[in-house]
């Protein structure tokens, strides 16, 4: 049975609450430089998306660290464009608390959301965009079993240049392999 | 490619003109009583339909003769709004013009549909309730491939008695395995 949850990560319902953390990530621009929306963002304009998300109908997730006394919000995952004919959605995924960067944290939301994604949501690909100098994200990316489709050249213009964007993807069929070996666990490390 | 048309029917949009016809058919109680709403309607309430469904999620096609020296609209058919996740969905007919009931133009649109369903909206099952006094469009899904998997015994009330619904369906790999020996 799926639980939204892992040793790790909890996914649960994104609340109104949540967009005070969402002005402090993206105030951050070591965090928001890799996002779409680069730069501050008012309490309003993060409520306003909040508030859509209960209107889109897309299946997006606040991403909770439960391997720890506490239990801490730390970012957001969820699937967005979803076509429902090719059965396929883009991945979108932010770990806005920048202590709990690098800790595998990421990868355990992914692996959940895949997990709902192909064994529930029934989609056949799922795909994600990366800039290409999010060389982390990429790894991680990796790591959990997407795979490098094609890159679009010069494709985004953040810091005085243009970069290339990444286009990784998992097929369902890639996705059942995976989970049919062995899965291999994570370190888990506190932030 | 798919074209929405075999060498008997097309299938086109409705529109909202069709309404009159509409409430022809559907003032026929002979066509009607094997429809879940038997009763009259007027060209407003058919508008109503008509406009209702372009906003329902429902893929809802007029159903034209082409065999004949002019394109001529006999029915409609749809399938409705479909449960995307388990791929399924149901459909529903009717041929509202008696001179082409039992003639094979029903079975043809929904071959048409379900072509569409199976082979560009990716469904994985589609389904339909008949009553069970509907011979003729027992015949007609059983020629097209839907197999019977239950009963709802005394589910609806007509005519002054009780009678059994059946619910019928195809799997995409039973369409698949009668399309590939046609």
């Amino acid at each position: 049975m799926f639980s939204f949850a892992n040793d790790r990560v909890r996914l649960r319902a994104i609340n109104m609450a949540d967009a005070e953390d969402y002005v402090l990530w993206y105030a951050d621009t070591k965090i928001s430089r890799n996002l779409s929306t680069y730069g501050p963002t008012s309490l309003e304009f993060q409520r306003n998306w909040v508030s859509g998300l209960a209107h889109g109908g897309e299946p997006i997730f606040a991403v909770e660290a439960i391997d720890r006394p506490e239990s801490k919000h730390i970012g957001n995952v969820g699937f967005y464009h979803v076509d429902q004919r090719s059965r396929q959605a883009e991945l979108g995924i932010m770990i806005g608390d920048r202590a709990c960067l690098g800790k595998g944290y990421g990868p355990a939301a992914m692996r959940l959301l895949l997990e709902y994604g192909f064994g529930e949501l029934n989609y056949h690909r799922i795909y994600l965009q990366v800039l290409s100098f999010n060389e982390r994200a990429i790894r991680s990316y990796e790591k959990v079993g997407f795979k490098h489709e094609g890159r679009r050249r010069q494709s985004f213009y953040r810091e005085g240049q243009y970069h290339d964007d990444v286009q990784m993807r998992i097929l369902r069929p890639e996705w059942d392999a995976l989970v049919s070996g062995a899965q291999n666990p994570q370190a888990a490390e506190n932030c | 490619m798919y074209t929405f048309a075999n060498g008997k029917v097309r299938l086109r949009e409705l529109r909202l003109e069709d309404a009159t016809v509409y409430a022809r058919w559907f003032n026929d109680f002979e066509i009607t009583r094997n429809l879940v709403s038997p009763r009259p309607y007027s060209v407003a309430e058919e508008e109503a339909w008509i406009r209702h469904e372009a906003e329902s999620g429902n893929y809802t096609f007029a159903i034209e003769a082409i065999d004949g020296p002019e394109p001529l609209s006999i029915g409609n058919c749809a399938i409705h709004k479909p449960d995307w996740r388990s791929r399924q969905a149901e459909v529903g007919i009717v041929v509202g013009e008696h001179d082409y009931l039992g003639r094979g133009y029903g079975t043809a649109a929904l071959q048409l549909l379900l072509e569409y369903g199976f082979g560009e909206l990716n469904l994985h099952r589609i389904h339909l309730n008949v009553y069970a006094f509907n011979a003729r469009a027992i015949r007609s899904y059983e020629k097209v491939g839907f197999t019977l998997e239950g009963t709802e015994r005394e589910a609806l009330f007509r005519d002054g008695q009780y009678h059994d619904v059946w619910i019928m369906s195809i799997l995409l790999p039973e369409w698949q395995a009668i399309v590939a020996t046609t």
